[in-house]
């Protein structure tokens, strides 16, 4: 198996071809990231083609000694914003926020089924802006740490640990909220 | 460090992500604190199955869709670059240009004389004109209809005619 550098490196001297390859490892990094920013997996299909042209028409700019892995997911991160921005689905999401729903087995320490994480996970990523939904994304789905998120992100490191520990209390707050609603919410 | 303050670390302790000298103070304050433990327990269950769950829960491409993505990423990339090289620059256009300066050039190798008369001049090179050597303006009297010539010659001389 051929390394990303001579992948890189072959696709600058025009061998098309080692381009799949050289994206292929981070191909189902890039879809779930697009896919849990905009909630919606057509629409981030097209962000990971456009990602995917981003990469092609740029990679002559690409500074090796960076790694290429942060360079694409930058590129997915921002070409997610400019889908949010064009779609406006930011702001559609959060008036469906408003559509609360009622838990009541809601304990700190049960095991929650996927499906309730699952709602309480798109109801959190919901009122997340994006700059927070993609620190929180980078951080505890794809696995990236604080240092990279910022290099990915172009923020310091103090920038990335407030915004994640935003996003953190108001996923608590989702966890919370969804189990003690306030009153007159479960009949509206 | 004061509950207060511990509290505010507790989101990124859960999750393992503050700088060494922060964590062994929240650390040391937790040992004591029942219930900024609780709090922090609280945060990292929650932390941890929403880890679990986003790793395992992840879409994939179906193989031909992947590769049809990337290969259309490609063609589109090479389509906006075919159009953003000027004309003079583009294959075909390079490929007559060198073409029709192959045959010009081919064709005065081989017939030296051509575009030139029988005196090996070329005709169509234009002639510079040389200055005129006399400029001439004539006056005439509406009164007494007397016409009055002068010449200026090219070293300045005057000739008045009448």
């Amino acid at each position: 198996m051929k390394k990303e550098e001579e992948l890189i490196t072959e696709v600058l001297e025009g061998h098309h071809d080692s381009f799949e390859p050289l994206l292929r490892p981070y191909g189902q990094g890039m879809l779930n990231m697009a896919y849990r920013m905009t909630g919606n997996i057509e629409e981030a299909k097209e962000i990971c083609q456009e990602a995917a042209i981003k990469v092609f028409k740029y990679l002559g700019s690409f500074k090796r000694e960076k790694s290429f892995k942060n360079w694409l997911y930058k590129t997915v991160v921002n070409c997610s914003y400019d889908s949010l921005k064009k779609n406006s689905h930011y702001n559609v999401m959060i008036a469906e926020q408003k559509k609360s729903f009622f838990d009541d087995s809601y304990n700190p320490e049960k095991n929650y089924s996927n499906l309730e994480i699952k709602e309480k996970i798109q109801n959190c990523l919901r009122v997340l802006s994006p700059k927070e939904k993609a620190i929180f994304l980078l951080r505890d789905a794809e696995g990236f740490s604080i240092n990279e998120t910022s290099q990915i992100l172009g923020s310091s490191s103090n920038s990335i640990r407030t915004h994640l520990s935003r996003a953190r209390q108001k996923l608590r707050k989702e966890f919370v909220r969804a189990s003690h609603p306030k009153n007159g919410e479960i009949f509206s | 460090m004061k509950c207060r303050k511990v509290i505010h670390f507790i989101p990124l302790f859960a999750g393992s992500d503050l700088p060494a000298k922060t964590r062994e103070k929240v650390h040391g304050h937790l040992q004591d604190c029942r219930s900024c433990q609780q709090e922090y327990t609280e945060y990292q269950s929650i932390l941890q199955q929403t880890r679990e769950w986003l790793a395992k829960e992840r879409k994939d491409w179906e193989e031909a869709e992947w590769k049809t993505t990337v290969q259309s990423a490609i063609e589109k990339t090479e389509e906006k670059r075919s159009w953003l090289v000027p004309w003079p620059f583009k294959k075909g256009w390079a490929f007559v240009l060198m073409t029709a300066s192959a045959i010009l050039l081919s064709l005065f190798v081989l017939h030296p004389s051509l575009g030139k008369d029988k005196k090996g001049r070329i005709p169509f090179v234009l002639a510079v004109e040389s200055p005129p050597e006399i400029v001439s303006m004539k006056l005439v009297s509406k009164e007494t209809g007397l016409k009055i010539n002068w010449f200026f010659h090219k070293d300045l001389k005057l000739e008045v005619m009448e």
